[in-house]
């Protein structure tokens, strides 16, 4: 299983390299012409609105990118969910362009520009926005040309291990580091950054309301309460699928992403490092519990490991079925 | 220029069932099953769906069945329960909406002759009430139109809207769905209602049962003069203005009965007593 990173500068990768050859790359892009074409409301990707500190600026960085990255693959996000006919125009000419810059993919929102990224001999992946939550959408995205699935945050092993059971010749990437969501990618429609930041913290943020029972009963009223507070200061704050490294190769898994493109270069290289580590022990050994007894714990164990509650993947420690079909 | 009424009993069909509210005079369509939970979908009882689909029988309505998307866990189940209702409701459901491109295989694959509506979480565009976005600019009706027009029977697309004005709105032979008084802006699969009562280790896991707390507990939120609802697994914002007179053709008004159980604005603080 490779490790798909983030980067926001190609100077991180050369500082990234050094952790591991087995490795790829990934970051996004922003384009004046698009913002002057469709305005500053249209995003080119799910992030657009982070601006500099998510995305090359440009065909330029990308260049240097490719450069820096001697030879590891490199991936443009343009996952927006969804694309007009003249955006769609306008992406034919990006597309040309990266490919000319010798990038390997492109990380797609709308599934109907797939064809067209391959068309344009670039690899097509079909990013969590286009969400994948089952089979029959897995063999969706496989007829519509994509190369490699990225799955949902929010999917469990025994469901990731049924969707590639059930869809084998594509590459299937999984979540591995990083960031946690408590809503599906693919559904979280509001704009994500700018002067109010994500809708998800923006609540946090906001009074609430207890309402229907917690509103008539004291007892309901502290269950709700309480579990509310779990689910907005506690859970998901950041997330980690260390303890599922060994599964998630045994499935077959391509690549393991590290979420953060706004993040900095140096927490990436930390968690980069401890993951390489943990790749490396999981292909020595022969059984989950021989990986789980021998694993390196994430930065930050006291809070992470608690509860399941940054748990990618917590029915390793927390008694889920982890089996497939068989 | 049509405009269709419609009544969404859709993640709250309990509250339907139990006799409140009245169906609406104007109700056209009754529209019944999900946009946001596969669970929900699956463990509605069959009493719920008898009682739901009767009213449309009774009232000489047509059903609009909506199917959530499903979860690979629950595919099997859910394509069985649909399976089920079309079989016992199948001359009551003119029109099934569907919330993933799988579904939409599916569907025309199984009832190839029923009209197909693409539903809420098939429309990718962003709507934010914290910010002056254009209304609907019609992205998915523009690639139905483009793309898609022989490939599935698309009878017309749905779309949430955080602010109504008339002639806003595309202009197409396909349908417009508009959803009232609430518009989704988020959903997940990680149910917050349905943890509460668990313990903090058994929390907010895809793997555990509910018990379909969604049907007793309910949020809203406030922040700078703004509402939010969280019902179930979404997050709704109340939608503002009027459609009025418009020149575009054939919208639905999809109107949720969610007004009737939560109200359409954050409620004040509570008293001292509960």
């Amino acid at each position: 299983m490779k490790l798909l990173l983030p980067v926001n500068a190609p100077e991180h990768i050369a500082r990234l390299l050094p952790y591991g050859e087995n490795v790829e790359f990934y970051a996004g892009l922003c384009l004046q012409s698009w913002e002057d074409a469709f305005g500053p409301m249209e995003d080119l990707n799910r992030m657009s609105s982070f601006r500099r500190q998510a995305n090359m600026e440009g065909f330029a960085p990308v260049k240097e990118l490719v450069a820096a990255a001697e030879g590891h693959e490199i991936f443009i996000t343009l996952n927006a969910g969804i694309y007009s006919p003249p955006q769609t125009e306008f992406l034919k000419d990006v597309l040309i362009q990266l490919k000319e810059l010798q990038i390997t993919g492109i990380i797609i929102g709308d599934p109907y520009l797939a064809p067209l990224v391959r068309d344009v001999g670039l690899k097509a992946v079909a990013s969590t926005m286009v969400g994948i939550y089952n089979e029959d959408i897995a063999k969706f995205c496989v007829d519509q040309g994509f190369q490699r699935l990225i799955l949902p945050r929010d999917l469990t092993l025994r469901e990731i291990a049924q969707i590639t059971e059930q869809v084998p010749g594509v590459e299937y990437e999984c979540f591995l580091m990083r960031n946690g969501c408590r809503y599906s990618d693919s559904h979280c429609l509001a704009r994500h950054s700018d002067r109010y930041g994500a809708l998800c913290t923006y609540l946090d943020r906001s009074k609430p309301r207890y309402c229907g029972l917690a509103e008539r009963s004291f007892a309901a009223h502290d269950a709700a309460v309480f579990n509310h507070l779990f689910f907005s200061q506690v859970f998901h704050k950041s997330a980690c699928g260390i303890c599922a490294i060994w599964d998630l190769m045994q499935m077959g898994i391509h690549a393991g992403k590290i979420v953060g493109r706004a993040d900095g270069a140096e927490s990436i290289e930390e968690e980069m490092a401890l993951l390489n580590r943990n790749l490396n022990l999981a292909a020595s050994c022969s059984s989950r519990e021989e990986y789980l007894s021998q694993l390196l714990l994430p930065r930050r164990y006291d809070n992470m490991c608690y509860q399941g509650c940054s748990c990618y993947y917590p029915e390793i420690r927390y008694g889920g079925n982890t089996h497939g079909t068989s | 220029m049509s405009i269709h009424y419609a009544y969404d009993l859709c993640d709250a069909m309990e509250y339907f069932a139990e006799g409140q509210p009245p169906l609406p005079e104007h109700t056209e369509l009754l529209y019944v099953g999900s946009y946001f939970c596969d669970r929900y979908y699956c463990s509605t009882s069959p009493r719920i769906w008898e009682e739901c689909f009767s009213v449309a029988r009774d009232r000489g309505v047509a059903a609009v069945l909506v199917i959530p998307t499903p979860s690979q866990a629950l595919l099997g189940t859910l394509k069985n329960q649909t399976h089920a209702l079309m079989d016992a409701y199948g001359e009551l459901i003119q029109e099934v909406v569907v919330n993933d491109s799988g579904m939409l295989e599916w569907v025309s694959a199984n009832y190839p002759r029923i009209g197909i509506w693409l539903g809420r979480t098939m429309d990718k565009e962003l709507r934010d009430p914290r910010y002056c976005l254009p209304g609907i600019h019609g992205k998915l009706l523009e690639q139905v139109e483009h793309r898609w027009h022989n490939r599935w029977k698309i009878l017309g697309v749905e779309s949430d809207v955080t602010q109504l004005s008339p002639n806003d709105y595309p202009i197409s032979h396909y349908g417009l769905g508009i959803h009232v008084p609430f518009a989704y802006l988020t959903m997940g699969r990680i149910c917050e209602f349905g943890s509460i009562g668990l313990p903090a280790g058994e929390k907010f896991q895809l793997y555990r049962p509910c018990n379909r707390q969604c049907m007793s507990h309910w949020m809203w939120f406030e922040q700078n003069a703004q509402c939010f609802l969280k019902h179930g697994r979404a997050v709704y914002t109340p939608v503002f203005g009027e459609l009025g007179e418009t020149d575009s053709a054939n919208i639905r008004m999809i109107e949720s009965v969610f007004a009737a159980k939560v109200g359409t604005t954050c409620p004040g603080e509570k008293g001292e007593s509960l």
